[in-house]
């Protein structure tokens, strides 16, 4: 944790964390020893805690600018090949299945459970996005759903908040999920109807900052 | 389009006060000592006070710590039965410290956030258990700030605002790069790897955006309330 020392009253020294630092910890990035002496001085420290809360104010208002203008872009990008989608929809099952598993090669996988056609699909949705531009993984309307989640690299806690945001941003459902292997589940059984999604990934609790996003399409 | 950020990047100082400019997410792990205690106050002679019932060594603990304890408990579990969570946990530290659970007592500190996280945690995983079991839809509206504080929400949703015409003020490229950290979750060193950077072009991207943010706030809402939450941004630096 690298320091400053600032705000010191007379024969008072005190290291406050960076902003840095304070950024890492309020995304829940910081490794544990960092986190507990970031917490100590938290305990302390009635100026970092208030740095923390504005900290906790810039880092919401950039995820969510960054995640509005996402889906204005990808709204205008759907509205512009509306024509080309309808027409990839109307492909033969067989040829749909396997663009998917392209993409499942990339981010994610598919997985229809027990073997069964009718039976839930299991959608991985991982945090590496290798590069941009990349498609969005898929999965097919009105079939039950399981979602998994990537929270590797978060530090570890026994559950997290997990919002489903619709192509207008609105919250369809909040969920706490309890961390299992490196990963959160979140059943939907009754499936999702056609459209795109995101599921953000919340610290359980008051705090509010997302701590990551992913985006999935029900087609 | 990439090449030119890039450049323009490279030839600016390193804005940030500390030296050293460590690191990538996972290895900056030069961690503190722990935080001495507030003046006058010896952890020792507390935790002696303490287990021999003094009551100004109860009061003196609530003293130092109750507003910690109680930023990081309303930061996890909010403000429902907070002063009670409060109490509750002081009592823990307490009974603790009189069974000699804290062998060191200049470890207090450690110790009284050890008790804080376990309750936290123990509180969380009861309220996900019980939220696990209800599956019905809800519509709640997405919401970061207190729900019943209009005021709140309206400032964050100014925030969002500007933050809006900061990011579409900047190149395509610095906004994926703001996209990887702040959104996916991605990790400085892997958003360096991969997008071509030095740690100090991705510190020096993050670091101009915040100074936008605080301008940009503060020309947009110079007669408003909000300029003192956009002052602490931008003026200090
Ligand atoms: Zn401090």
């Amino acid at each position: 944790m690298s320091a400053v020392r600032i705000g010191e009253k007379p024969g008072e020294s005190r290291n406050h964390p960076s902003e840095e630092t304070l950024e890492r910890y309020v995304m829940d990035r910081l490794q544990e020893a960092e986190e507990a002496c970031v917490e100590e001085h938290l305990l302390l420290c009635e100026e970092c805690r208030g740095k923390v809360e504005e900290t906790e104010d810039y880092v919401r208002a950039m995820q969510t600018a960054l995640a509005e203008l996402e889906q204005r872009r990808s709204r205008a990008a759907r509205e512009g090949s509306e024509t080309g989608r309808k027409r990839r929809w109307g492909l033969p099952r067989l040829a749909w299945a396997g663009s998917l598993a392209a993409i499942a090669a990339a981010i994610v996988m598919v997985v229809p459970r027990n073997g069964k056609q009718d039976g839930p699909v299991e959608l991985r949705l991982t945090a590496l996005r290798g590069q941009a531009g990349i498609s969005a993984p898929a999965a097919p309307a009105g079939r039950r759903l399981v979602l998994s989640l990537d929270i590797e690299g978060l530090q570890r806690r026994p559950a997290y908040e997990v919002h489903l945001v619709g192509a207008e941003g609105e919250v369809l459902f909040d969920r706490t999920a309890v961390a299992e292997a490196g990963s959160l589940k979140i059943d939907l059984a009754e499936g999702l109807p056609a459209g795109r999604y995101w599921v953000r990934v919340f610290p359980p609790g008051h705090a509010k900052v997302p701590l990551r996003e992913f985006e999935f399409l029900i087609e | 389009m990439p090449g030119a950020g890039a450049k323009r990047q490279e030839q600016e100082p390193d804005p940030r006060p500390e030296p050293g400019g460590a690191s990538a997410d996972t290895s900056e792990a030069a961690v503190q000592p722990a935080p001495e205690p507030p003046a006058g106050v010896r952890w020792a002679l507390l935790v002696q006070k303490i287990q021999t019932g003094d009551q100004q060594g109860m009061e003196e603990l609530y003293k130092i710590f109750s507003r910690g304890v109680k930023f990081y408990v309303w930061r996890h579990l909010g403000t429902r039965d907070l002063d009670d969570r409060i109490h509750d946990i002081f009592l823990l530290v307490v009974e603790a410290i009189r069974n000699g659970d804290l062998r060191d007592p200049d470890k207090l500190l450690a110790f009284v956030r050890t008790v804080v996280r376990r309750q936290v945690a123990g509180q969380i995983k009861g309220i996900a258990r019980q939220r696990q079991r209800e599956t019905a839809l809800d519509t709640k509206a997405y919401l970061a700030v207190d729900p019943d504080n209009p005021e709140a929400q309206a400032m964050a949703r100014e925030r969002v605002e500007i933050m809006k015409e900061v990011l579409d003020g900047i190149s395509p490229r610095d906004r994926e790069i703001l996209t990887r950290f702040y959104l996916r979750g991605q990790s400085e060193e892997q958003i360096c790897r991969e997008m071509d950077l030095t740690h100090n072009q991705f510190r020096m991207l993050k670091y101009r955006a915040k100074m936008r943010f605080g301008e940009m706030g503060k020309r947009r809402l110079r007669k408003r309330r909000l300029q003192a939450f956009f002052m602490r941004f931008s003026g200090s630096r």
